[in-house]
This record gives structure tokens, sequence and C-alpha cells, in this order.
């Protein structure tokens, strides 16, 4: 369908549209549309690539992928100028032409010339094909954006189509433009080193196209510009079919039909590490069907048929939580890195040497677990907790109990809140050292996670080895910095971009706001429909998350910086939606925690929480935060 | 099909509504001496009244900074590209058409006949579509469901101007939607900010090119996504409004939409339009239907809070008619699924009413209606008759029922202050002893007229077992039960006898 989109405007415009040659160049174009739709398919992401300083932009650029997708995009551009000007067989149409003013000379080698129209067209075709792949990083456009509402992919084409037109019309024009500039100052390379290649004269009768006046012939720009217009929008439409066949909704079933497709259905999908994409769409596809489809939900509430297991809930809701929680931690270490501004290095190393020996942890008595708390920071303490709670070694062994027998939603939040509120209840301290090996393994993969803002994530990697070598090393990198800030042509090259690097922090909130909206839904929904009330068990672990979250959000955006707004662009095919996406990200948390309070009412009450959460839950409750 | 006739006589002059109880509705001498027993056990509502002094329109209008500077004549063709700026090109073939002497004759000719050419094409445009040719202020004054729009905001932002639409976001505490002139605003107010009068930083502008003025709003009741809808532009458009983008759901007759409802469940919303078609959106695929109605445009509507029933009204027809869409049950996605015809609930039309006072007159055309959350109350706010109590907009409250069958009953007539005109109807949207009607009145009155009955939205806040022990009630307890208008003979208040704690106290079965 692609390749007939390109052909056929072109194709109708030729009477002769059935010889060879004609179906030739169609082919050569349908070629060319899939080698940039192989393009398109290796190069998408779903998360943004946000260049923090211009060094980085730079070093985006350079890449020797990046370049490949340059060189290619050139030399398509170059093949699609050249079936364009050979299809419209006017004068551009040949490199090489009959002399029009020399037939008197009559020499067999002077009887033909050179065409400089030809290799204004070539090379404007290679300059479109470049810029578009430069424009094509620079804009970010191998995001894929997932559309904030579900529709129909002919609708959604219908709805694009005409803004890709005006734009690569508008697109075009600026090419061009930049093109001709750069044909005036360097157009004599290209052209002297053809002509001597080939040993072809040049035509007097015509004007060099690099001076002014033969710029200016209009029917040359015109023809040039069409040809833009052409490639960008072929292009630009594969680029649109992909992006709307890539983001459409996916269901994954919540529970496999066969037992050997289970890798397919939703809690597989979340709990193992597909690729990005298929991610991404198991989290809109849990939001949507939390919104849309009872049935469904109906599927993640029930138990497993033999043991009467609520798998489906548990691996729903520990991924979510785990997202979640990955979260919180990432803006606790962002807004440390930032509140101490410099001084991150004397603070971290007393904490993570703590956390670095699993050995002792593993060993603990209650007592070293509540030192270890106290090391941590206010935010963190009740997060490690709560990330506790998710881990799945704890909520098998609860949830067998109370799944497996008929027993009354009551009993199981109370029994669930008394040994999850006090760290001194038998059953904790039973099971007390694997939960916190868990909880510390987990905190640690945490610390060791490749975070946005790399100079912690390197301080706590390296922080492992105090020693005299690490101290003269640190003491020198101070030293080079310092040197080097004072260097202004550097400091414009590594100096971070405030609101670049809060954008990179937020860059995959997309999977979060899922995740939250997913969650918030199911929790809603299930005071009504949860018939077995498997959603009870995890809802004091959901609301202390969402709270903490809040906090840690609350806290984020009181840095400067993080609450403005960055200007919009309206009606631009390019989507910059992933600029605001934390603005997105601390709405829909927000709305989350409010749908599940407004639900719940006044039963929350009941649900046992640390006393400053159930501050904050009350005023939730009273619509006053 | 319910008709005025079997509707109790409005109350006597003087008089105004304070509550419902019993199935009926009981009126005092003024709003601020209800009965004493209300005082300990039922809700005390304030009257709020919102004295004009303060919201006077400010003595400077412009909030521009235009008008502190001295007029300074400009070069023809650097005012051109100011007003290029501001207005776009219909405005610099104004200024060039109106300029004496500074350009040449022919281009001055040029403009005015481009600028006559585009009034031509501009005017064929309106006499397609008539409400186009009405000022923006005259189209927000025909389309709004208030009934005469004058807002005075203390919100103030530059932009703000010609308000038609307020939208608080459900599931949130401090955001408020305004629907302006050229943009709609979205004001982050903290509820525990103590300023009266909060900066326009709070504000954040939502505009698209085209979609100029916006006359109607409606968030999702989710809260993540908001519509807006302009008579001008026939598509709506949806908004995420944290990340600034839309999506236009475009439709290309009928000419613009006037006013949007999203149904309480969240799965359709009613798009009226200006011309005699009303369209009906799924909102998981955003897919539609359309309806053709009789005559007219569609005037006002309201859905039922499972979402499977709509009421709406025609321009110049006394009639409310009914739309049901079934439920479908195979999550059938993008499908809208309306009944094929609409019926005749109501009939609206003019009746004489045999009061002890004598005769009175009552009906006519429906303004607004809207229907409580819990689904058991309707309140029609009627156009000014002037054969009906001197043109005064009336209000009916019925009596509805939406399963298993649809039924819809005369409850009363609601009546404000001597001299006061209703201007608009709301329901309160979680109110647990029955509903709360809010009235804005002319005078800058707004009263809040509970309705009390037993709620079904909120069976989970009385306590189980006491369910079963409770004396039977005569107000609200039995209204499922009896048949409608059923007098119950206790005289006396039935919330003295009984003997647990009050059923102002919701309590938890946890």
């Amino acid at each position: 369908m692609r390749r007939r989109v390109a052909g056929r405007p072109v194709a109708h415009s030729f009477s002769d549209l059935y010889s060879s040659y004609t179906i030739f160049y169609l082919l050569l174009l349908s070629t060319v549309i899939v080698i940039i739709n192989i393009f398109n398919v290796e190069f998408y992401t779903v998360v943004p690539c946000i260049p923090c300083s211009r060094l980085a932009l730079i070093g985006k650029i350079i890449h020797p992928q990046q370049v490949m997708h340059s060189f290619m995009h050139a030399s398509m551009g170059m093949v699609m100028a050249w079936c364009a000007a050979v299809i419209t067989k006017g004068r551009y149409s040949f490199l090489v032409v009959p002399c029009t003013g020399t037939q008197s000379l009559d020499s067999p080698s002077a009887q033909t010339c050179f065409n400089e129209y030809h290799l204004f067209f070539l090379l404007a075709g290679a300059f479109i094909g470049y810029s578009y792949s430069l424009l094509y990083f620079i804009n970010n456009m191998n995001y894929l954006p997932f559309p904030i509402i579900q529709q129909y992919k002919f609708l959604r084409f219908r709805r694009s189509l005409f803004l890709l037109v005006k734009h690569s019309c508008m697109e075009s024009l600026f090419l061009v433009r930049n093109f001709c500039i750069m044909y005036y100052f360097l157009g004599y390379i290209p052209k002297a080193w053809i002509s001597t290649a080939m040993d072809l004269r040049k035509d007097t009768q015509l004007h060099p196209l690099d001076t002014v006046s033969g710029l200016l012939n209009l029917s040359l720009l015109y023809h040039v510009w069409l040809c833009g217009v052409f490639l960008l929008t072929t292009w630009y439409i594969s680029w649109m079919l992909f992006k709307i066949y890539a983001t459409e909704a996916h269901v994954f079933p919540v529970q496999p039909p066969f037992a050997e497709e289970s890798d397919e259905c939703l809690p597989q999908v979340l709990n193992s590490n597909p690729p990005l994409i298929i991610k991404y769409l198991a989290l809109q596809d849990l939001m949507l069907l939390s919104q849309y489809s009872p049935s469904r939900r109906q599927e993640i509430f029930s138990l497993s048929q033999p043991g009467g297991h609520p798998h489906n809930w548990t691996a729903i809701s520990r991924e979510c939580l785990n997202l979640l929680n990955d979260m919180t931690q990432k803006l606790i270490l962002y807004q440390e890195a930032a509140a101490t501004n410099g001084r991150v290095i004397s603070s971290f190393p007393t904490e993570p040497t703590k956390l670095n020996s699993p050995e002792e942890i593993t060993f603990q008595t209650p007592k070293s677990s509540q030192m270890t708390r106290t090391s941590v920071p206010p935010v963190a303490k009740s997060s490690l907790f709560s990330s506790k709670l998710s881990t799945p070694d704890i909520a098998s062994p609860l949830g067998a109990p109370f799944g497996s027998g008929v027993i009354n939603r009551m009993a199981g939040i109370f029994d669930v809140n008394t040994c999850y509120s006090s760290p001194q209840s038998p059953q904790l301290i039973r099971r007390g050292p694997r939960l916190w090996t868990s909880a510390s393994d987990q905190h640690l993969t945490e610390f060791s996670n490749p975070s946005p803002s790399t100079s912690v994530s390197a301080v706590s990697k390296t922080v492992g080895q105090p020693s005299v070598i690490y101290s003269w090393i640190q003491n020198k990198r101070e030293q080079i910095k310092n040197f080097l800030s004072k260097r202004v042509l550097i400091m414009y090259f590594f100096s971070k971009h405030p609101e670049a690097s809060i954008q990179a922090v937020f860059s995959d909130a997309q999977m979060h706001i899922w995740a939250l909206e997913g969650l918030s839904h199911l929790v809603a929904a299930s005071f009504t429909e949860d018939r077995f009330g498997v959603v009870q068990t995890t809802l004091p672990a959901i609301l202390t998350t969402l709270l903490t979250l809040q906090e840690a959000v609350d806290k984020y955006f009181k840095l400067p910086h993080a609450s403005s707004k960055p200007p919009r662009i309206s009606g631009s095919l390019v989507d910059t939606s992933y600029k605001t996406l934390r603005f997105a990200f601390r709405a829909s948390l927000k709305t989350a925690i409010y749908r599940i309070t407004t639900t719940f009412g006044e039963h929350l009450n009941a649900v046992q929480a640390s006393a400053e959460h159930q501050k904050r839950l009350q005023q939730f409750l009273e619509f006053k935060d | 099909m319910c008709s005025l006739g079997l509707f109790p006589p409005p109350p006597p002059m003087g008089q105004v509504t304070l509550y419902e109880h019993n199935n009926e509705l009981v009126t005092g001498n003024s709003y601020e001496t209800p009965p004493p027993d209300f005082r300990g056990q039922w809700i005390n509502l304030p009257v709020l009244h919102l004295a004009k002094d303060p919201l006077k329109t400010p003595g400077r209008l412009d909030h521009g900074t235009r008008t502190a500077f001295i007029h300074h004549r400009e070069q023809v063709w650097k005012r051109c590209i100011n007003i290029w700026r501001d207005v776009g090109l219909f405005g610099v073939l104004n200024e060039i058409a109106s300029s004496e002497e500074e350009v040449f004759e022919w281009v001055k000719t040029a403009s005015s006949w481009a600028l006559a050419l585009y009034r031509w094409a501009s005017s064929l445009h309106g006499s397609l579509f008539p409400h186009l040719s009405l000022r923006s202020e005259d189209m927000i004054a025909e389309f709004a469901q208030v009934t005469n729009c004058t807002i005075v905001p203390s919100l103030k932002h530059r932009l703000q101007r010609n308000v038609a639409a307020l939208a608080w976001k459900p599931l949130s505490a401090s955001v408020l939607a305004v629907a302006c002139q050229s943009c709609i605003l979205i004001w982050t107010l903290d509820p525990t900010s103590l300023s009266t009068r909060p900066s326009s930083g709070c504000a954040q502008v939502l505009s698209h090119p085209g979609h100029t003025p916006v006359t109607s709003l409606a968030w999702a009741p989710s809260g993540d996504r908001l519509l807006s809808a302009s008579p001008v532009d026939a598509a709506i458009l949806v908004w995420d409004v944290a990340t600034e983008t839309c999506v236009p759901l475009p439709w290309f007759r009928g000419g613009g939409v006037t006013n949007l409802l999203w149904s309480p469940d969240g799965s359709k919303v009613l798009a009226t339009t200006p011309s005699a078609v009303f369209r009906v959106w799924e909102a998981q695929m955003w897919t539609c239907e359309r309806w053709p109605t009789l005559s007219g445009r569609c005037q006002t509507g309201c859905w039922s809070p499972d979402g499977n029933r709509l009421l709406f009204t025609v321009l110049g027809e006394p009639l409310i008619y009914s739309l049901s869409f079934p439920e479908s049950f195979g999550e059938g996605k993008g499908c809208v699924g309306g009944a094929k015809s609409a019926t005749i609930v109501a009939d609206l039309s003019e009746t004489v009413l045999q009061t002890p006072d004598g005769e009175k007159r009552l009906g006519g055309e429906a303004h607004s209606m809207v229907w409580d959350p819990s689904g058991e109350r309707l309140a029609v706010l009627m156009k000014g008759n002037p054969q009906v109590q001197d043109g005064k907009p009336v209000i009916l409250l019925f009596c509805t029922r939406n399963s298993p069958v649809f039924e819809l009953l005369p409850c009363g007539v609601i009546q404000g202050e001597p001299g006061a005109h209703a201007q608009l109807i709301t329901f309160h949207p979680s109110f647990n002893k029955g509903a709360l009607l809010s009235v804005c009145w002319s005078t800058g009155k707004v009263t809040h007229i509970p309705l009390y009955f037993v709620n079904a939205l909120f069976p989970r806040f009385r306590p189980v077992l006491g369910l079963a022990q409770e004396p039977p009630l005569g107000s609200g307890g039995s209204l499922h039960d009896l048949p409608l208008f059923t007098e119950t003979s206790s005289t006396s208040a039935p919330w003295d006898s009984l003997p647990g704690p009050p059923p102002t106290q919701p309590h938890s079965h946890l």
C-alpha cells in the first residue's frame, strides 16, 4: 500500500504508464521507500533521547549509526531526485546532453555537453535527504509518541495527512533555499569534478548555476521544490504509517487460552524484560482494559484454578509498583544531586557502604535493620519499605492462606496490616533476614542502575573502594573541572541545559503514567468487582507507594526550572509532547490518588498506614490537596 | 408520558422553596429562617449572596499597557506589520483601505476590493450557517446554558474575555478550565492558598487556530481528558491538558458544536450543533452516530447516571425526548449503539392549573435540564414565558426512575424570592442524603435546595445491620416500594424516632 501511495501521483501524470522505463523507475522508487522503512523500523525508540548538553547533541549527530543513517538517506534522496528528473523528461533528465551552441565545430567529442541542471537536481535530492536525516534526529522524530485517544488507523492517518503535506511543502521550501545558498558557495567543486572526470565540456550558452542570475531560474527552482515535496511527502507518509501501526493498541490476553501461549499474556509480558515497545504496548493495554473492559478486569481479579492464588493480580500490581518505586528512587536521587549541588560526593559514601554488604544484612537482626533505616533519608526510608512489600517473596505466602479459603475482606486487610505495619511482629522477624536481603538487593540494583544524572551513578559505582587512590582521583577530577570551567568555549559545550536534563529524567514517564492509570482504575473497580478481595491485600502497599511518590514529586517540583513550561509549538508535525511529560506525570499521579480515595471514601481510615500518610490521605479525602 | 396537568400547583406568591421532604416541596417565607429542627439534625446550608459591588467592572477595561502610552502615528507599513501580527490579513486589508494619502491609490482600491470580496465570501458562509454571522458575544449568549450571562471574574487574566463556560476538573481539588473568547484557560488554584486573587501565572493557556470563541467545555469523568467546542469550528478538540496536546475530531456537517455533555460513566459524549442535528460520540474509539432531530436544534440534554439514557429537548418544542443506549455486552469497540428512535417522555406544553388562588398557567419550552447523580430527580429550567408567572423562568422538578423501566413523574415547582429569576441550575455531585440542587438567581443569590430521599448512590454509607432493624421510614426508605405521591401519615419528623445515631452520620461496615 505504501508503494502505491508513492507511485500513484507520478504514474497518473504520464500517458506511457506501461512502458518498461516507467515501471523500472517505479520499482526503483518503491525500493527506496522500502529501504527508508527499514531505517524507520531500525531507528525508532519509545523513550526519546534528550541530549543534555551541546556536546551530547554533537555526539549524537556524529555517532556512526547516525552517520550511516544520514549517508543512506542522502543517497536515497539522490536516487529519488534522479528518478524524478528522468521521469519529468525535460531538460533536467540527463547528465549528458548534446551541446546547443557548438554545432559548427562538428567534432564528435564536442557533441556532448555537461548538463548542470541535472547535477543541481541530484545534489538537491541528496541535500534534502541528508537534512531529513539530520532533522529526524534533532527533532527526535524517531520517538514514537502514543496517541492520547484511541482512534481507528484510517482516521488517524487522514487527520494527519493535511498537516503532513503542509509541513513537507514548507520544509521543502526552506531546504531548497538553504541548498541554493550552499550551491552558490560550494557548487563549483562537484561541477568541476564531474566535468573533468567524465571529460565533458561546459555549455557556454547556458548560465552557470553557481551565480545569482543562474540561481534565479524560477522553473528550475519550482521543479526542485516539487521534487523536494514529493520526496518529503513520501518519506513522511511511510514514517507516519509506521508510527500509526506501531502505536496501535494491542490486546494481550490476561489468561492464556492454551498453556504454551503463556509468554504472550499480560502478566508475563509485564514481568519479563521484553523490548521496550512491547512493554509500552502491554502497559497501554493494561490502562485500556482497566478503564473499558469489565470482563478482562474480572480475569485479573480471578483466582488460579488449582490453588486459588491471585497470580494475575499479584504479577500486574507488583510490576506496576516496581515501576513506580523506581521512579521514586530516581526522583530522590536526582533531587539530592541537585540540592547538594556538587556536595554529592561527601554525602553519598556513608550510605552505600552499609548497603553494599549484603552478607551482613542477610544475618541481621531487627535491631541492625533499624540502623540501616536510620541512615537512609526520610523519603527513601518509606519507599524502601514499600518496595519491600511489593517483592514477590512476600506477596505469595501471604496470599496463599487467604486466597484458598473463603475469608472475608476485613480479616484480610486487618491481618495484612498488622504484619506490614509493625516490624516487630513475630511473623516478620521470622522472615526478617530474607526480607531484608531482597529489599537491599533491590535497593542496590537501583543504585547501580544507570541513572540520568550521570555524576551520581558514577559516584555510587566507584564508591565501593574507599581508598587513597580514589580520593586522589576525585581531587584531580575536581581540579580539572575547575580549570576547564573557566574556559568559556568548553563551558559552552559542556554546560548542561537545566530544562533538557529535567526532560531526560521524565523521558520514559509515559510508562509510569500508564502504570498509575491502570493501577488506580483497577483498584477503583475492585471496590465493586473484586469478589475475592485480592486487591485488598495489596491496597496498603499501593497507597504507600503512591503517597511516597507524591512526596517525592512535590519535592522535585520545588527545584528551580522544574515547574516552568517550555514553549509549545502547536500545529506542527513534530511531536514535542515528551517535553512536558513531567506535568502529565504529576497530574495523573494526583488523579490516581484521588480516584482511589473518592472510591473508597471513609473505608481508607481502616487501612493502616503511617501517621504521616494517614494525614495525607485525610487531605485527599477532604479535597484539600 | 408525563404532562404538566399532573403537577402540584406552584406555591403561593411570596413563598420560597426550602427543601424537599416526604416527596413534597416545603416552602417558607424566606431563606433565612428554616424550621428549627433542621438546624440540629439536617444539614444547614448557607445561602450565598454575591453582592455585585466588589465585582463591578473595573475602571479600565483594557488590561494591556497600551493605553498608558501616548499614541504615536507610525508609518503605514509598520502599522500593517503590527496588525498582521495581531489580527491577520483581514486587519492589514482594513488598515490599508482606511489609510489616507499614505499608499498608492491602486493599492488602496485593491485592498478595498479584496476586503469586499472577503466580506461577501464570509457572508455566503454565514448564509449557509446563519449562526456564523452573529458576533461572538451574541454567539456565546445564544448557545450558553445560562439564561443571562454576565460573568465578571475575580480570577483575572489578559486573555479571559467573554467567558462562556467553566468546568472544574474531576478527581482534582484545584484545576478549573475556563472557556474564553480566544482560548481555554486552565487555572490551578491551590485550595489551601489564602490569596484571593491568584496571579495570571497560575493559568495555562490552551489555544488552537480557528477554535474561537470557545463556548463549551467538558472534562472526562475520569479527569484525564478535556473536550472543548466552538460554534465556529466544526471539530471538537480533545485535550491532554498537561502536555497541551490536542486531537481534533472533525465532522464537517452541521457547522460547529455548541454544547458538549459527557455521560457520567464516561462512555459517551453528546455534542449538539447549531443546526437540526446532534451527535453522540463514543469515548473509547471516538466514533459517532448522528441524530437528525425533528425540528430545530437540540437545546439541552442530560445523561442518566449509567450513561444508558439521554434526555434532550429541541428548540421550539415543549417536549422532552428520551433516547436509550442499550448496554453492549460484547465489549463492542467503536460502536455507539443507540436506539433507532427517540420517545417522548414529557409534554411541557402550557396548561392551566386550578389553585386556591385561582388559575395558574405553567409550561413552555425547556432551557436547560439537569439530572441528579443518583438518577432520581430531574430539574428543568424553563424559558421565560410572558404567559407564565410574568415571564419568570420556572424550575420544574421531576422524580425519575431509571430501572427497570424509565419513569418520569412530576414532583413540584421550585420558586425563588419575588423578582428573582433563576439563571443556572445544577446538582451537587455527591450529596449522600438525597440530592442537592443549587440555583443561581438573578439577584446574585445562590441557594441550595436539599431534596431529602434515600439515595441509591450511597447505600454503602448505611449500617448494614441497622438497616433491618430500622423502623419503617415514612419518607425515604419506602420510596422504592410505594408508588410516588403516596401520603404518609407521620406528622412528626421521622428522624426524631430513630433509635440509633442520626442518618447524618455515615457508617462504614468495616
